[in-house]
């Protein structure tokens, strides 16, 4: 009982800083996104285009409240992120949040998906990799690592497109509904994070490997195998799931085009087609609710990283 | 020496490191309460183990690091607290050599560009000597002036931060384990240029190091450190002799060829012969 | 965020494995783009046809090695019958410009920022790390949208959209390097004879740490490329006619089923070209990598 209080407490004094440092990493990253976006541009006009009169502009600025001073503008934006209000959007008149709720779905789908592909192929050929290195596979990884890092994705997914759709015709070029239509979509999202999980892996496990305490697991008389599987894999995790964290940024970003390739109905689609419309209280609302999403996931693995690494857990006791 | 005030007058000195962040850890007391006093034209001992609180000390001294509490005292003026542009103008009379010879020199930076370059900084102290006396004066040549740190010797580079230290005519020179890093024949050389410098540039040192036998060939007296205070002092050859703190006999038993030592230190001088002289 | 271990990028193996090819990597990476960047700047004065000269009768013409392809046209012509060649020349003017202004934009910022953060410590370190950390938690292109839909789109606003993106980059890595110079012997000598701050950081830590600069603007010119061509494709950045890659991706995407061509060309030149870069950059880091190389 005693332990267990004393593991929550070891708990709580490792996540509470950060904790505090994510939530004001997510304020300023939510005033940068409003002061980027606002100071020195003109919303109103780029809405309306330069053909609007100068009385269309300054009504649209009173609509979107733009017309008053920064600082106030500031405020109510603050005032709003408080109490959960994303606003509404401009051309679907229906409050921001329904929008993103009903596309989100499709995201997380999408960018999970990609996730698991990277992680299954990327890992096992970094671990490979690493273990033969300088063969064929380490060659085969080093290769996918740099050509998934030179990539653009959206191209990726236009020539999958060409190949398996066009040509081939064997899966869907777009749209989403059956398993088919991810295939497309996810593996071409995978390939920048997978790239990145086996070239770490790769690297770090052959740091590990080479480590004296791995040596003297061999001198001991292990096998080969568990010397890998028990002592090495485990120490070169740190690193990986840390860059798996990263990775959450990338890939939304990558979602934004691999959907607006692949028509995918989720936050990218929303977003490319608000900046269409000139959407621009979606838009905002997309790059707040984007900006949680990469804050709370790299929570996540700050939690996953605590649970994986002894050091960090004894370190409150 | 003159009965003049003292080159550098320690009172007090407190260092302490408080660990930041949440999960609170206790602060570490580096330096707890030191005194110390260097009389002009003195060479003066510093010895403890490794984490007592000597580099710690030295950095303070030198305005380099930071004083909880306390006075520092150069020359009579006083150190701590004191504006910019005044320690801007103090900083020449306190030099320092540290323990790493290559670490100490702009890695990018000839031998040449760096000496300039504290002319540059200190126009008026620095035009007594050119670069070529300055190097003979450290045992040096100037063929030496245009090569980059890497292409010098351990030793060569710590004479090289030794001539840097002294370009600009200190009062005080602290060198924080100045042999540390170098090979034994080395270091005698280096010592014994001390106890030159001391004599022809009538310059005080602090010599700092964890090595008692370090100390004895060259210090009028010597400060025994421990977990940042100081435990014992006195002359030399009193407190060789004589320990009275039980830290300083371990030390004194940790001196390689004890009992040579021992008779060398009884004769008069002795004890202030170098090794090896170049 | 910032202090997770994330700078583990090469290895010690990695790195054996680079330079085992040894400087030889160095002119064989850097040749080709070398090559590149004259034949680019060349452009105006090779027998090319005019990149935005339309004629609408020879639309969608395919590249010379198919049945139909003409040698007026070697790479074939796009949905408005614009010579591909010449178009993907002169998109790649475009594509590079804004790609190097951008890091150059971005290198000084965050260099600079970077420096002062490690060197100076602090509150201005705090300010910078947060302020760093919170850009890199905004998904880039969701960024580039939010300011380019208030700001409009232009070429100005293009580079400052990618110069804001990459400063951090910057900023991070710098910032890690200054740290554990200021704790060097040297920089605390310098301080003991009172040189200031802006002479340690520009005379001292500067110099220091110009390779990692150097490899990490090398770099950084392929995530700008691919980033660039991002958001043209999205609608966001080169304004037609001006040529980019990226634009030229999202004309051509609409007629995939009748013109491979059209799409598949410039994608070609964003890989290889960024794909060279970064064997570049690697190979550049194998030789400056500042863990490897303690002196000099
Ligand atoms: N910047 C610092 N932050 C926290 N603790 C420090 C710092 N510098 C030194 N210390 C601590 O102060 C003590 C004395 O260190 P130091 O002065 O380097 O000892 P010495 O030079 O005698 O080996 C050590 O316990 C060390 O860990
Ligand atoms: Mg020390």
């Amino acid at each position: 009982m005693e332990r267990r209080a004393g593991l929550a407490m070891t708990f709580v004094r490792f996540m509470a800083p950060k904790l505090v440092g994510a939530v004001i990493t997510l304020l300023i990253a939510l005033s940068l996104a409003f002061f980027l976006a606002r100071t020195a541009g003109d919303p109103a006009r780029n809405i309306l285009g330069e053909f609007a009169t100068e009385e269309q502009v300054l009504e649209k600025q009173i609509e979107l409240g733009l017309d008053k001073p920064l600082p106030v503008q500031f405020g109510s934006y603050l005032g709003q992120l408080a109490t959960f209000d994303l606003g509404s959007s401009l051309r679907y008149s229906r409050p921001n949040w329904e929008l993103i709720l009903g596309r989100f779905p499709a995201t997380i789908q999408l960018t999970v998906a990609g996730m698991l592909i990277a992680t299954l192929i990327g890992l096992p050929l970094g671990i490979v990799a690493a273990l033969k290195e300088g063969k064929v596979w380490d060659r085969i990884s080093v290769f996918v690592a740099l050509f998934g890092q030179s990539i653009p994705l959206f191209w990726l997914g236009l020539m999958f497109i060409l190949l398996f759709a066009v040509a081939w015709g064997w899966l869907p070029a777009g749209l989403s509904g059956t398993w088919q239509h991810l295939v497309l979509p996810a593996v071409t999202l995978s390939v920048l994070p997978m790239a990145r999980i086996a070239r770490l892996t790769r690297s770090s496990l052959s740091e590990v490997l080479e480590e004296t305490y791995i040596t003297s697991a061999r001198a001991r008389g292990l096998k080969e195998r568990t010397v890998v599987f028990t002592h090495a894999i485990r120490n070169a995790a740190l690193p990986v799931v840390t860059i798996m964290g990263l990775q959450a940024g990338t890939l939304l970003s990558g979602a934004v085009t691999v959907e607006f390739v692949f028509a995918w109905p989720g936050l990218g689609t929303l977003a490319t087609q608000a900046v269409q419309f000139r959407d621009f209280s979606l838009v905002q609302a997309i790059v707040i609710v984007g900006a949680i999403t990469f804050v709370v996931i790299n929570l996540t693995v700050d939690l996953l990283y605590g649970i994986i690494d002894p050091r960090i857990r004894e370190q409150g006791s | 020496m003159s009965t003049a005030r003292p080159v550098l007058q320690i009172e007090d000195l407190r260092v302490v490191f408080s660990q930041r962040g949440i999960g609170k850890r206790p602060d570490v007391v580096a330096v707890d309460g030191v005194s110390l006093c260097i009389e002009a034209g003195e060479i003066v001992g510093l010895v403890g183990e490794s984490g007592s609180g000597k580099t710690t000390l030295a950095l303070a001294t030198a305005l380099l690091g930071r004083v909880t509490d306390g006075r520092i005292s150069l020359e009579g003026e006083d150190i701590i607290g004191i504006s910019r542009k005044r320690m801007r103008r103090l900083r020449s009379r306190i030099q320092v050599v540290f323990q790493d010879p290559h670490g100490s020199l702009d890695p990018r930076q000839t031998v040449r560009k760096g000496l300039s370059e504290l002319r540059s900084l200190h126009p008026g102290r620095s035009t007594w000597i050119t670069d070529a006396e300055l190097l003979a004066k450290v045992g040096m040549t100037e063929d030496l002036l245009d090569h980059l740190p890497h292409e010098l010797s351990g030793g060569q580079a710590q004479r090289v931060s030794i001539a840097r230290a002294l370009l600009l005519r200190p009062s005080l020179l602290v060198a924080d384990e100045p042999t540390s890093a170098l090979d034994v024949s080395v270091q005698a050389q280096i010592l014994n240029l001390m106890l030159q410098l001391r004599e022809s540039e009538k310059v005080s040192v602090l010599l700092i190091s964890h090595d008692l036998s370090v100390v004895r060939n060259l210090c009028d007296r010597v400060y025994v450190m421990k977990d940042g205070r100081v435990v014992e002092e006195g002359e030399t050859e009193e407190l060789l002799a004589s320990p009275t703190h039980p830290y300083t006999r371990q030390l004194i038993a940790a001196i390689p060829g004890k009992d040579w030592d021992r008779s060398s230190i009884e004769s008069p001088n002795g004890w202030r012969e170098g090794p090896d002289s170049p | 965020m910032l202090g997770r271990v994330c700078t583990a990028e090469v290895s010690d193996s990695e790195t054996r494995t680079i330079r085992r090819s040894g400087n030889r990597s160095l002119w064989l990476m850097g040749f080709p783009l070398l090559l590149l960047g004259l034949l680019v700047v060349a452009a105006p004065f090779l027998p090319l046809a005019d990149p935005g000269l339309q004629d609408l009768r020879a639309r969608l013409i395919p590249p010379i090695f198919l049945e139909g392809g003409t040698w007026e046209h070697p790479l074939g012509t796009d949905q408005l019958g614009r010579d591909l060649l010449a178009r993907v020349i002169y998109g790649g003017r475009l594509t590079f410009v804004i790609a190097i202004a951008a890091v150059l934009v971005g290198s000084v910022f965050g260099t600079l920022l970077g420096m002062i953060a490690g060197y100076r410590r602090g509150w201005i370190d705090t300010i910078i790390s947060r302020v760093v950390d919170a850009q890199l938690a905004l998904p880039f292109i969701l960024l580039a949208i939010a300011i380019i839909v208030s700001r409009g789109r232009s070429l100005v606003v293009l580079v400052a959209v990618l110069a804001i993106i990459s400063w951090a980059q910057y900023a991070r890595v710098i910032r890690a390097e200054a740290l554990s110079l200021r704790e060097r012997p040297f920089i605390l000598g310098l301080r003991a004879v009172g040189a200031s701050p802006i002479r340690i950081i520009l005379r001292h830590i500067f110099p220091n740490i110009g390779g990692t600069v150097l490899v990490l603007a090398t770099l950084e010119v392929g995530t700008m490329i691919l980033a660039e061509s991002a958001l043209s494709f999205l609608g966001l950045g080169v304004v037609p006619p001006d040529i980019s890659w990226g634009g030229m991706l999202a004309g051509g995407r609409e007629f995939i089923k009748d013109a491979w061509w059209v799409v598949t060309f410039p994608g070609i030149a964003i890989t290889s070209v960024v794909m060279s870069i970064n064997l570049l950059g690697d190979a550049l880091r194998a030789r400056y990598d500042p863990r490897k190389r303690t002196y000099l």
